[in-house]
């Protein structure tokens, strides 16, 4: 009876430690990381796309064979094979909307691939007008209708860059400048002004936006951002006309380590059954030799 | 095997927990999100204040609203709406002033925002000394119908000379406001300010200058047939033409008239068409005003004597502007904070100057002007709530040649009061000695016939002084009724006496029954016996007669303890009986 009990305890305690283990293992503190469940993480925006069914694509082939209508690309890494290139520019040219949420520049060897003029320009934009106690968490504003922009007036960003090129949609206040010397204030050459944020462009049936902030889709730009229409704006993008998101170069899936080992076991359906029949058959072959 | 199984899969287990644990060891410290302000590229909003700060919506409309201004300023001038251009001003200087608090708190000192506010105040300025100067204009209006109809053409003659002193001042402002009109505009495009109201305003300048020229050219017209050249009468020089701050330049000149020159004829020195002081001649007809530059904006003045109705040549006087240098001290004393420093220019006190200071807290954005005494220092004293504070002081008034300038900005940190700590601190204690001696109290007064060991009494007896005090009041009889057990109580420290004065010392044995002693007054009596009193001081507690026997107890205890003399036991031991029956009545 001692021992039975014993046993028990052993398994459950084996089992909770595998859950910690395996909840550790497959959750990281990388900022905008899908896995992310942090401030910093992108958890509850994929979550959200994920709900109102978006789907992942995980090779940009894919995008010929069922190309959706929306694809968003969070803060995409330069492609490298001229089929991928291939796959973006038809896309587009067939009348997909691309959404390319971005402050770094590159994401810009995907605009041009997508024969945009849109260029994001990494910089430390800052503004007189802020939505929190730093410049650097700007308020932009609606500069033109657009479906994206239903019922949205002004958003918080965090920690923008600049766009060039296509037609404005959000753009900031006349008070706002790029702080080169990340002081915290305009001085020096540092000229004020409107800046764009946020554009779009057509091109072909095509249409392609680039939002020069990926801060706003970060956990903590969720929830707290009440002042302004930063939820708003993601449902509009969340719900835009069937999307789907990129997994292949986009900042949030990049996973190094033990981290992409289990994510990607756990997002192939073969190794999750493949897990399950090895912990179950380990756990009876324990049993079977009486080792527990 | 088996046996070691559970062990084993428990170690593994506490070696993974400790190496997942183990890079947080570094980090001692409890780990709160909102202490976290940023990693990486982004603000964790969660950490920061919000504010919902939306300036633009407070600084555009003021900075289109100054341009607005300014030509409404200017119309009303023309059309010579007194009451509206009063008006106008009074609106504008409210409106500058909020605009400088504005720029200031919001720290925007080297940008084009800052640049337009700069331009704007010159600005104000401009359209001050318009205002001034067309009314003073129109005075001579006024005057000259009036000289006209008196046919005076000596006083025609002076307001033909004011006038055109005037209209020079009115042309170097013009060409002043032309200059600040263009850079404020330019400063104002920066930030999407439309300017096409300061074009405006400077059409309507350059028509009323026009008016000017045209009323100015008739009324000397008018006057040419007048053949009085008093310009020859009156010189005058400014020595040196110039100068800045704090420089006390001369202007001097000489009276000639033919015939007698009056001794003490009074002058009075005109500077920009105002009465700025007045001397009188010598009796060569000389003269000299010292003028000391202070409140003289930066830039070219107009200065001019007056004796009577012989007017000097019209002649400019240069003032430079200098770099100011504006100190800030601060001192706390509680929550007060006491901002002190000194506005100097080229190591000159400049005196009389405003200086603003600004306060910004947590909460909080205050200002408030205090002027410079002689030494050219300022004080301000203000009272605020606990928390971190950024104060700044600022020097800014064209009407001063010298250049706006700011202190160093200061973090003052205010801590909370400790006064309130100190009086919960006073309460818990003086409540916790309250309930000691309440307590102490309490103890004291409880009944007396609680039965008290021969453990609980302890004699400390080493006074040998007898200190005579009152009698106590009689005792009640209830007071002294003792319980069998009780009498007991106190019979014990007899029995012992009596079997153990063999083994001990005398003085030792003694010691028993100054311990039944006390123990007897303690309980019969009612007396608290504090070890602090001397045995003798405890027969004083006792009535007449109890006490007289219990001094013959304690002599002979005394006599025992002490070894002064060898006393018998049994003596004792009597005296002891006595003194107990008397104060128990046993």
């Amino acid at each position: 009876m001692r021992q039975t009990t014993g046993n028990i305890l052993v398994v459950a305690a084996l089992v909770l430690a595998g859950i910690v283990i395996l909840s550790y293992l497959s959750s990281t503190d990388a900022e905008l990381s899908r896995y992310n469940n942090g401030w910093n993480g992108t958890t509850s925006f994929y979550d959200q796309l994920e709900r109102s069914g978006s789907t992942a694509i995980t090779s940009y082939p894919d995008l010929r064979r069922a190309p959706p209508d929306t694809l968003i690309l969070v803060e995409p890494h330069d492609l490298h094979s001229d089929e991928d290139k291939d796959s973006i520019r038809q896309f587009v040219r067939n009348g997909g909307t691309l959404i390319v949420i971005a402050k770094n520049e590159l994401a810009n060897s995907i605009l041009e691939t997508a024969g945009s003029t849109i260029r994001i320009q990494d910089s430390a934009l800052s503004s007189m007008d802020m939505e929190y106690d730093d410049p650097g968490m700007v308020i932009a504003y609606k500069a033109q209708e657009h479906n994206l922009l239903e019922d949205v007036e002004s958003i918080a960003l965090n920690q923008p860059s600049t766009l060039t090129g296509g037609e404005a949609l959000l753009e900031t206040s006349s008070i706002s400048w790029i702080d080169i010397n990340n002081n915290g204030i305009a001085d020096g050459a540092e000229k004020l002004g409107k800046e764009t944020v946020m554009a779009h462009e057509i091109i072909d049936k095509g249409e392609i936006i680039v939002l020069a902030d990926s801060g706003i889709l970060i956990n903590s730009m969720d929830f707290t951002v009440s002042e302004r229409d930063n939820t708003q704006l993601r449902t509009n993008i969340v719900t835009s006309s069937t999307p789907s998101y990129d997994t292949v170069t986009s900042q949030p899936f990049m996973a190094e380590g033990i981290l992409q080992a289990v994510t990607g076991a756990k997002s192939t359906t073969v190794i999750k059954i493949l897990a399950i029949l090895l912990i179950t058959g380990i756990i009876c072959a324990a049993y079977a030799r009486k080792i527990l | 095997m088996k046996k070691y199984t559970g062990p084993i899969i428990f170690i593994a287990l506490s070696i993974i927990f400790v190496v997942l644990l183990m890079p947080f060891t570094a980090e001692p410290e409890i780990y709160s999100i909102e202490d976290v302000e940023g990693a990486g590229q982004f603000k964790n909003p969660i950490a920061l204040k919000q504010i919902s700060q939306e300036k633009t919506a407070d600084l555009m409309p003021l900075m289109q609203e100054f341009i607005g201004s300014s030509g409404s300023i200017v119309l009303n001038v023309r059309l010579n709406n007194v009451e509206d251009v009063e008006e106008n001003l009074a609106e504008y200087r409210r409106a500058s002033k909020q605009f400088d608090n504005l720029v200031i708190n919001l720290d925007m000192s080297e940008s084009e925002i800052d640049e337009f506010r700069k331009n704007n105040a010159e600005n104000l300025r401009n359209l001050e000394e318009l205002v001034n100067d067309s009314a003073a204009f129109e005075e001579l209006n006024h005057l000259e119908i009036q000289y006209q109809d008196e046919n005076n053409p000596e006083k025609m003659y002076s307001i033909a000379y004011e006038g055109e002193a005037l209209r020079q001042k009115l042309e170097q402002e013009f060409a002043d406001y032309q200059n600040t009109s263009v850079a404020l505009a330019k400063s104002g495009e920066a930030v999407n300010i439309y300017s096409e109201q300061s074009d405006f305003s400077v059409e309507e300048f350059a028509e009323y200058m026009d008016e000017v020229d045209q009323i100015q050219e008739k009324r000397l017209l008018s006057i040419s047939d007048i053949n009085i050249e008093l310009q020859e009468e009156l010189t005058l020089e400014i020595d040196p033409p110039g100068g800045i701050y704090g420089d006390t330049i001369n202007a001097t000149g000489l009276y000639s008239q033919t015939g007698n020159i009056p001794t003490g004829e009074p002058v009075t020195l005109y500077i920009d068409s105002i009465k700025y002081a007045v001397s009188s001649c010598n009796v060569t007809g000389e003269y000299s005003i010292p003028i000391s530059i202070t409140k003289m904006y930066a830039g070219t003045h107009l200065a001019y004597t007056r004796i009577e109705d012989v007017f000097s040549p019209v002649i400019p006087v240069s003032v430079t502007g200098t770099d100011g240098i504006l100190t800030l001290n601060y001192s706390v004393s509680g929550t007060t904070i006491s901002s002190s420093g000194r506005l100097t220019t080229e190591g000159r006190c400049v005196s009389g100057a405003p200086v603003t200071l600004y306060i910004k807290g947590p909460d909080t954005e205050d200002n408030a002007t205090v002027y410079t005494d002689n030494f050219g220092e300022y004080l301000y004293e203000t009272e605020v709530e606990p928390g971190e504070y950024t104060i700044q002081s600022v020097f800014s008034d064209p009407v001063f040649p010298v250049s706006e300038c700011r202190s160093n900005k200061l973090v003052v940190p205010i801590t909370k009061s400790n006064l309130y700590l100190y009086i919960i601190l006073f309460v818990v204690t003086a409540a916790g000695a309250g309930y000691l001696i309440l307590r102490r109290r309490n103890k004291s007064e409880k009944p007396k016939n609680t039965v008290i060991s021969p453990k609980e009494t302890s004699i400390f007896d080493k006074t040998e002084e007898f200190l005579p005090s009152e009698p106590l009041p009689e005792i009640s009889e209830t007071k002294n009724e003792i319980t069998p057990a009780e009498v007991v109580a106190i019979r014990e420290y007899r029995s012992r006496y009596i079997s153990q004065r063999a083994v001990l010392s005398s003085a030792e044995a003694a010691h028993i029954l100054g311990e039944g002693f006390t123990a007897a007054i303690q309980k019969y009596s009612g007396q608290e016996c504090s070890p602090s009193e001397t045995m003798r001081e405890y027969t004083a507690k006792l009535d007449d007669m109890c006490r007289k026997k219990a001094v013959v107890f304690v002599t002979l205890y005394e006599a025992i303890v002490y070894g002064t003399d060898q006393q018998d036991g049994d003596e004792l031991l009597s005296a002891w009986d006595e003194v107990i029956t008397c104060i128990g009545g046993e």
